[in-house]
Formats: structure tokens, C-alpha cells, sequence
């Protein structure tokens, strides 16, 4: 039996980040964290055994960069890196210089990393294994010109989807409905993929109008054995970036499942596939499906995979890429119940979703943790909100038996989560999560484009209640001279333009008030 | 007794409070309300209003209150009961929530970084087009011009980090027989 790491760097920030944490300080296994600048007081920080500075905010300087990561690790003693989702976790560069140096990258190989963010190369592969793939113009060559992509759309017949070679989060994809549209499309998405990646390689796939996006949960050790873990439906999205997942999907039957769960673990093994994994579906809506990607780390979803079937992905991430053989048996793996994932994110809808940035002056599920509630969390009240990062807050998990019970958990979960001063998607979801065509399970990755292109949040007129709570908190405040000042010196304060000097007097009124704190609030 | 005016964005209230003992008593436009209210925690309010029992999370701003109660966030704006006359508070409300939709300059919706300048200075330009792109959180926004006009002046270049509300282009409006006469020349 191979024996657990003693030592783990988690080379991410947010919420994965104390995720991974907690998943190691479980197994007894010590963590490394490590933050830029601006993350100085992130909750991931304290969350860590110990943690070491990366330096300068801008990603490639700090959570993007190898050198200082790997420098880390060793100077510090770790034995393996989790890489999270997102930065380093599908580079497949990391993941080779990990081996070079001794340390153990906890994911699949570099070069599975390599094939599969290739999306021709992983196309190509998957074709060769029998596995469905969509029709499209995949070339071997880098950065074609626009004429030459042009006739092949031509070809594939329009409308098209242009998408990026490297690629990830939506970035670079772009629908041409008509030949005209064609080059400004190009244009664009070039430009983008360029700049993120600094790759403008571009390939053609068939757009298929109304498809939901279905993935399989894989896992796979060193010997062979792979298995997947059911399905999550992402098909809620808003340009191209998951908003709301659930498990099961209402649109697959048993059998469904069943051969679109065998295909997900011939694809991982036609990839030569370890540790977690995820095999992304277009499902069409006469029920044919294509593969469309594998995703080669931790998903951000993978929580709702965890309620339904009992099974820690993170734990089973460190426990394979230690060697240790997949003891989970396709067999006994039960698809229990049903959960949904709500990704809270800082962005205003007012204004068309832009990001919001600022400190968070409340940040809190004010309702006493009820059962299947999971709340996955990378801030806390009075964190600091930058545009550095992505605006993912945290993510609301909830399970019940069946569908319309998570529905309902949901709503209230939601109604209870309160977060002051940057804006968010709460109200958004709420609308979302009410919507009939929702409900129904109608919907398809059209749905928020479709339904709630224009949303813009309701303007109620505030309530007496809230007025009076208004009126009398600036008094409660004023008058007491016991006030908290720890935020007023944070950094920030100035360049925002604005202090948040009162955490208010909570020391006093607590001790008049007979330890009415007790009351089963959650706060974090 | 303290008055204070409260604006939510969709009405204005006038709100007098005055505190008795352990009590409050808030008139809101005219109507009393006998409340009383502890902080629970920082932030976390309860008031008791007859059997009612509510709580709230409530968080300031500069002069900006905001209260979190069933599920919403009401962002309120407190306007301090000083000289001015109801008139004038509404005046000045009106000028400011219009100020950031005034003629003459393109301010950057969010914090980012300037990708790409796609007009220059003198530049004639239609209503709609693009003008500049953002790029934040790795996700470029063309920002487009609310009206026709001449572009006098753009504040930044390529590669320039710009916050929330910073005027990108100062944009001249332009009449259409104007437009339509400087084509012709």
C-alpha cells in the first residue's frame, strides 16, 4: 500500500483553494498556501498549515507562475501540488516540470494534459476510439488565414461555431449565423485567443441549435481502472460560463445514462486517463450526443457529483495521484437523490453582468445550516474584492430527494444569502431557479440567452421595514464608543475612494443582550 | 429627534427617529412606527415591532445605507436634513444619478484594461460603434458610443489600466445635417 503525502502546496486562491485545504486537513495531510499581494488576508491564507507570498497581483506573476510555485514546494518540504481549477491545473508544462523536479502533480499526465487541451488533437483521438464526435474542420495547422477558415465553414454549412485551439472559459468562441458575419467573428476571436493564450489557433465545429451540456464524472488510477461517477447537466450558462448545475438530468433515461457513462470511460481510457476527470457532452435535442471536451482537473461542479453519490473527489484526487489503487467499483457507485449548484458570482446584472469589485461588507447564509446545504466559500465579511481574479464569490450546494424539493431548498437557501457591497447574481439566480421553463427542466444552453437576454433586476420600493432598519442602525452605531476599527487600515481604502470604518459594536450588544448570539445564525 | 431623508432609487421618504429609552420611534412620511432594535452581531440587526420580530443585515457606505431583508439587497441614500428644501433634494438626486449619462465624455463600465483603441482623435463616429475595448476578468467588452459625434479627445492607450466610471473618450455630439455636411467636404 503506498503511503499519503505528509505534505501539500495548493498553488490556487477562492474557494478551491479552502476546498483542498479541508479535504487534506481531513486526511491528517499539512498544507502549503500561497497568495499574491492582494490575497494578503485571503481566507485561504489562514485557512493553510503555512503560506508564502507569490508577489505581484497580475496572475502570471504570482498564481500563474511556475518558477516561484515550484521554488515554494520544495524549499518548504511539500510533496505534491494540487493545482485547483483554473491557473495552472490543465497547463501541461506545470505538470511535466512537477515530475522533473520530484514532485507529484495531482492530476492526470502531462502529456493527457496536452492531448486533451489540444481540442483538434483530443478530437482527433476521440474519433479514432469510435467515440461521437461533432461534425467540424479540424486542422493539424496553427493560425490559419481567415479565407481559408471561411471556405471550410462554407463547407460544414452555417450556422458555425469558431472556437479556440487553446482555449478554456469561453474565450474565443464565436457563433457566425451568416457567411457575412464571418470575418469580424474571426477578427475577434483571434484577437482574444491570442491575448489569453498567446496562441491564435482557430478550428470550425457544427453549431447545434438548442443542446444541453452533459458531462460524466471520471475517476481513474495508475492500473486501468476507471469508472465514471454519473452525469452533471451545465447546459445554464451565460456566454459560454456555467451558472447553475444539477445531477441528475431530467433528460436521460436509464439506458441513456447507462451507454453515455460507458462512452465517457472508453473516452478517459481511449486518453490514456488518471485521477479525476470530466468528459463534456453536447446532447442534441433529437438525444444524439458528441463528445465536446475532456476537462483534465477538478471541476468547479464536482461538489454536486459529491452529494449524490457519497464520494469525496478531492480525497480520491490525493489518494490516486499517490498511487493509491481506485477501490470504487463501477457496481456499487449509486446515483442518489438530487443536487444543484448555484455559482455565486460578484458581477452586477444592471449592468450587463460587468464584474463588481470592492470590499464585501456582509458576507453570510443567514439561516441556520439546514441538511444538504453546502456552502463552498473563497470570501468572508469584509474581504476584499479585486478584478485580478475570477468573480467567483463561492457556491451554493444543496441536495434533497428529488428535483422540486431542491428547487424549493434552493429558493430559500438563496433568499437567505446575504451579500453587501459588491453586487451579485443572488436576485439573478432566484429569477432563474423560478422560471417555468425551468422547472419544467425545459431548457437547453440557449435558455439565459433566450429568456433573460435584457434581465435587469427589479427596482422595488424599499419596505418600512427596511427604512426603519436604516434609521435606527446609524444610531446604534453612533452611540456606542466601543467600536471595532479593525478595518478602517486595510488596504484599498483609499484607492476605492471610501473607509468602512464600523464593524459595528457587536462586543457590547452582545453582552447587554443576554448572548443572543446564540441564536443558530450561521455566520462566516 | 433626527431627520433624515432616504432614497431608494424609486421614492424618497422622510424618516424622523426618535429614541425613548429602549425604544424607537420612527415616523416614515408621516407614519409612526414603536420599534426596538439590538445588533446582534456586526451588521446583524433585530427589530421588534409589536409580535413582529425581524432581522435584517445592514451595512453603510459613505452616505449610501444598504439592508438586507428577504432575500434583497435596498441600497439607500441618506440625505442629511439640512437647508435644503424638499425641492432641492430632488433636484440634486436628479443631477446626480444623470451625471454618468451626460454628453461629452465614454466612461469605462468596469474596472479592466484597455485591449484595443479603435478610433482616433477627430475621428467621426456613428451612433453604436465601437470605439474602445475593455478587458476584464479575461473577457473583452467593446464599449460603443452612446451618439454620433467627434471623437476631441481619448484619455488612455492600448495596455492602460482604467477603473470604473473613468472617461475613456470625450465624444462632441454631432447634428445630423451636421454629420451629413462634414461627409460631403
Amino acid at each position: 500500500m503506498t503511503s499519503l503525502f505528509e505534505k501539500i502546496l495548493i498553488a490556487n486562491r477562492g474557494e478551491i483553494a479552502i476546498r483542498i485545504i479541508e479535504a487534506c486537513q481531513e486526511m491528517g495531510i499539512k498544507t502549503i498556501a500561497v497568495y499574491s499581494d492582494i490575497d494578503q488576508r485571503a481566507m485561504h491564507v489562514s485557512a493553510a498549515d503555512e503560506a508564502h507570498p507569490l508577489g505581484d497581483p497580475l496572475p502570471q506573476n504570482s498564481y500563474l507562475n511556475i518558477d516561484k510555485i515550484i521554488d515554494i514546494a520544495q524549499a518548504n518540504g511539500a510533496e505534491a501540488i494540487h493545482p485547483g481549477y483554473g491557473f495552472l491545473s490543465e497547463n501541461p508544462d506545470f505538470a511535466a516540470r512537477c515530475l522533473e523536479e520530484g514532485l507529484v502533480f495531482i492530476g492526470p499526465k502531462s502529456h493527457v494534459i496536452r492531448a486533451m487541451g489540444h481540442k483538434i488533437e483530443a478530437n482527433q483521438c476521440m474519433k479514432e476510439a469510435g467515440i461521437p464526435t461533432i461534425p467540424g474542420y479540424h486542422s493539424q495547422n496553427t493560425e490559419e488565414d481567415m479565407d481559408f477558415l471561411l471556405e471550410k465553414a462554407k463547407a460544414i454549412g452555417f450556422p458555425v461555431m469558431i472556437k479556440a485551439t487553446a482555449g478554456g472559459g469561453g474565450r474565443g468562441i464565436r457563433i457566425v449565423d451568416q457567411e457575412k458575419e464571418f470575418a469580424a467573428a474571426y477578427d475577434s476571436a483571434f484577437r482574444e485567443t491570442k491575448a489569453a493564450f498567446g496562441d491564435g489557433s482557430l478550428f470550425l465545429e457544427k453549431y447545434i441549435v438548442d443542446p444541453r451540456h452533459i458531462e460524466f464524472q471520471i475517476l481513474a488510477d495508475e492500473y486501468g481502472h476507471i469508472i465514471h461517477l454519473f452525469e452533471r447537466e451545465c447546459s445554464i450558462q451565460r456566454r459560454y460560463q456555467k451558472v447553475i448545475e444539477e445531477t441528475p438530468s431530467v433528460v436521460l433515461t436509464p439506458e441513456l445514462r447507462e451507454k453515455m457513462g460507458k462512452v465517457a470511460v472508453a473516452a478517459a481510457r481511449a486518453a490514456g486517463y488518471t485521477n479525476a476527470g470530466t468528459v463534456e457532452f453536447i446532447f442534441a435535442p433529437d438525444k444524439t450526443f458528441y463528445f465536446l471536451e475532456m476537462n483534465t482537473r477538478l471541476q468547479v461542479e464536482h461538489a454536486i457529483t459529491e452529494a449524490t453519490t457519497g464520494i469525496d473527489l478531492v480525497k480520491w484526487q490525493i489518494k490516486l495521484a499517490a498511487g493509491i489503487p481506485l477501490t470504487l467499483k463501477q457496481e456499487e457507485i449509486v446515483q442518489r437523490g438530487h443536487a444543484i449548484e448555484c455559482r455565486i458570482y460578484a458581477e452586477d446584472p444592471s449592468r450587463e453582468f460587468l464584474p463588481s469589485a470592492g470590499r464585501v461588507h456582509q458576507f453570510r447564509l443567514n439561516l441556520v445550516d439546514g441538511i444538504g446545504i453546502r456552502n463552498d466559500k473563497g470570501i468572508t465579511s469584509g474581504s476584499e474584492v479585486s478584478t485580478y481574479y475570477e468573480s467567483l464569490l463561492s457556491k451554493l450546494i444543496v441536495y434533497s430527494e428529488n428535483r422540486e424539493e431542491s428547487l424549493q431548498k434552493m429558493a430559500w437557501a438563496l433568499a437567505n444569502y446575504a451579500i453587501i457591497g459588491v453586487q451579485s447574481n443572488v436576485e439573478f439566480l432566484r429569477t432563474v431557479l423560478a422560471h417555468e421553463k425551468f422547472r419544467q427542466g425545459e431548457y437547453s444552453t440557449q435558455f439565459l440567452e433566450k429568456y433573460f437576454k435584457d434581465w435587469e433586476p427589479p427596482k422595488p420600493v424599499a419596505p418600512p421595514e427596511a427604512i426603519l432598519a436604516a434609521s435606527v442602525y446609524d444610531i446604534l452605531e453612533t452611540t456606542t464608543t466601543n467600536t471595532l476599527s479593525n478595518y478602517s487600515n486595510a488596504p484599498g481604502d483609499l484607492e476605492l475612494g471610501w473607509c468602512w470604518k464600523h464593524a459595528g459594536n457587536w462586543g457590547r450588544e452582545s453582552l447587554t443582550n443576554g448572548g443572543n448570539r446564540a441564536d443558530g445564525r450561521s455566520e462566516f | 429627534m433626527e431627520e433624515v431623508n432616504f432614497d431608494d432609487g424609486a421614492q424618497k421618504r422622510k424618516v424622523q427617529v426618535r429614541r425613548d429609552k429602549d425604544k424607537f420611534v420612527v415616523t416614515i412620511d408621516g407614519e409612526p412606527y414603536t420599534v426596538q432594535a439590538e445588533l446582534l452581531s456586526p451588521g446583524e440587526l433585530q427589530i421588534t415591532m409589536g409580535t413582529k420580530v425581524y432581522k435584517c443585515v445592514v451595512a453603510q457606505e459613505g452616505n449610501r445605507r444598504f439592508v438586507f431583508l428577504d432575500g434583497k439587497v435596498y441600497e439607500l441614500t441618506k440625505i442629511e436634513q439640512t437647508a435644503y428644501t424638499a425641492q432641492d433634494l430632488e433636484f440634486q438626486s436628479e443631477s446626480t444619478s444623470s451625471r454618468e449619462e451626460q454628453e461629452g465624455d465614454v466612461v469605462s463600465p468596469m474596472p479592466g484594461r484597455i485591449v484595443k483603441i479603435l478610433v482616433e482623435e477627430g475621428e467621426l463616429v456613428e451612433m453604436g460603434q465601437d470605439l474602445i475595448v475593455v478587458e476584464a476578468m479575461k473577457m473583452e467588452n467593446r464599449i460603443g458610443a452612446p451618439y454620433a459625434g467627434r471623437v476631441t479627445r481619448i484619455h488612455f492607450q492600448e495596455g492602460d489600466q482604467v477603473s470604473h466610471g473613468t472617461p475613456l473618450v470625450d465624444l462632441e455630439p454631432i447634428q445630423m445635417d451636421l454629420e451629413v455636411e462634414e461627409v460631403q467636404n
